[in-house]
Formats: structure tokens, sequence, C-alpha cells
């Protein structure tokens, strides 16, 4: 890979680890607050925790903070063995196959756990279920992506072997 | 995989080692390996052309094709 282009990953992988980072904080310090701990970004004075939907409460409120956490560490995990087997001169590595799926699916659990968690807890029984057009086509487009890095892995193992 | 590359045949008969091959031919052991053993999946015509040339032979000579 040209030197030009590497460094440019190694920079875009820094801004994607910072933001990822930021964006765990965000979530663990919500968390928090939606328990009754601090009022930094919620007024828990507002938060409701209903009797009677406490399971589904309890799974997004969960849900949302493992998914976050699987989604940033997936995306950190891809760039990290981008750059790890680019070293070794390999372009695609085998193993973000697998990653970029879970990133996939992680990333739609926690779209719709971070878009139904405020509702949920703010409105209670009478919150809807939602499911943002952006959450789906998102899905989508990184599906399609881990699709074609199927393919890209296929063809550089292939072209690993033509003498 | 049908195609046999039959570099050994042709290393004898010049009396040639796999190191001194893959030298003049510009490729590493392990391709050359690789390529030896059958798990090669494409070659260049490039290394076909450097391998005729080191070897003295035509591409017939070195490739085979089994059903």
């Amino acid at each position: 890979m040209k030197t030009k282009s590497r460094k440019e990953i190694y920079g875009l992988s820094i801004v994607v680890a910072i933001l990822c980072t930021l964006r765990i904080i965000w979530v663990i310090i919500e968390s928090f607050n939606y328990l009754g701990i601090g009022e930094l970004l919620v007024m828990n004075s507002s938060v409701i925790w209903s009797e009677e939907i406490m399971p589904i409460q309890i799974t997004v409120f969960i849900c949302r903070i493992v998914f976050n956490l699987l989604f940033s560490g997936a995306i950190c995990i891809f760039l990290f063995n981008l750059i790890k087997e680019n070293k070794n001169g390999v372009i695609f590595p085998h193993k973000n196959i697998i990653v970029l799926y879970i990133a996939t699916g992680s990333f739609f659990v926690s779209s719709i756990c971070n878009q139904n968690i405020a509702p949920l807890l703010h409105w209670g029984e009478n919150a809807p279920l939602v499911i943002n057009v952006d959450t789906v086509l998102y899905t989508i487009l990184l599906l399609i992506f881990a699709f074609i890095y199927k393919i890209a892995v296929n063809i550089s193992e292939e072209n690993n072997l033509t003498i | 995989m049908s195609i046999i590359v039959n570099v050994d045949v042709m290393l004898a008969k010049r009396k040639m080692s796999s190191g001194e091959l893959a030298e003049k031919i510009g490729i590493t052991q392990a391709n050359l390996s690789i390529l030896k053993t059958g798990k090669a999946r494409a070659i260049r015509f490039s290394t076909l052309e450097a391998l005729c040339r080191v070897l003295d032979c035509q591409p017939g000579d070195i490739l085979e094709y089994r059903d």
C-alpha cells in the first residue's frame, strides 16, 4: 500500500478511535443519569421506571450499553486489524469479515436502543416503538460493505496465489 | 488443480536448485514452492516467460493438463 494511503488510514483510524471512545463515554454517562446518578446529560427527575414495562425498559437500557460498546469495539478492532496486517503486506485481513458482520448487527440493535431509550424512560407505557428509516438504510449499507469486503478478501487471497 | 507445473523435471535436467531458480526468475522460494506443489491459482505470463528463459524450455515442457 502506498505511504500516503497508509498515512491517511492511520489518521482516520485515530479520529475514529477518539469518536468511538467519546461515544462510549457519552452512553455511559447518560446511562448513569437514567439510573439517577448525576444529571449531566439527562434530568433524572423526569425519568419514569414503570413497573408494567420494566422488563422492556431494562432490556433496552442494558442492550443499549452492550451493543454500543460492541459496535464501537468492532469498529476499532476492524481498523486495528487493518493497520496491523497492512504492515505484513495484507490489504484485506480475513478476520475483519466477521468483525464487520458483528459491527453491522450491533449497529442495528444499538441504533434502535438509542432511539427508544428516551421515549421509554420519559413516557413509560405511552412510548411508541421508533425504528428510523435511516437505521435500516445504514444497516443495509454496512451489510453490503461487509459483502463487498468479503469478495475483496477472496480476490486478494487468490491474487496471493498468483505467481 | 488440473494444470500441473513440472518444474522439478526441468530443474533436474538443468542441474539447478530451487533456490537458484527462484533467485534467477525473481520470485521467493515460498512462491516457487507454491508453484511446484500445485497450490498456485494462476501464473503470470512474466513469470512463465522468466521460467522458460532460465530453464531454456517451452511452456509446454513445464505445463501439463491432467483430467
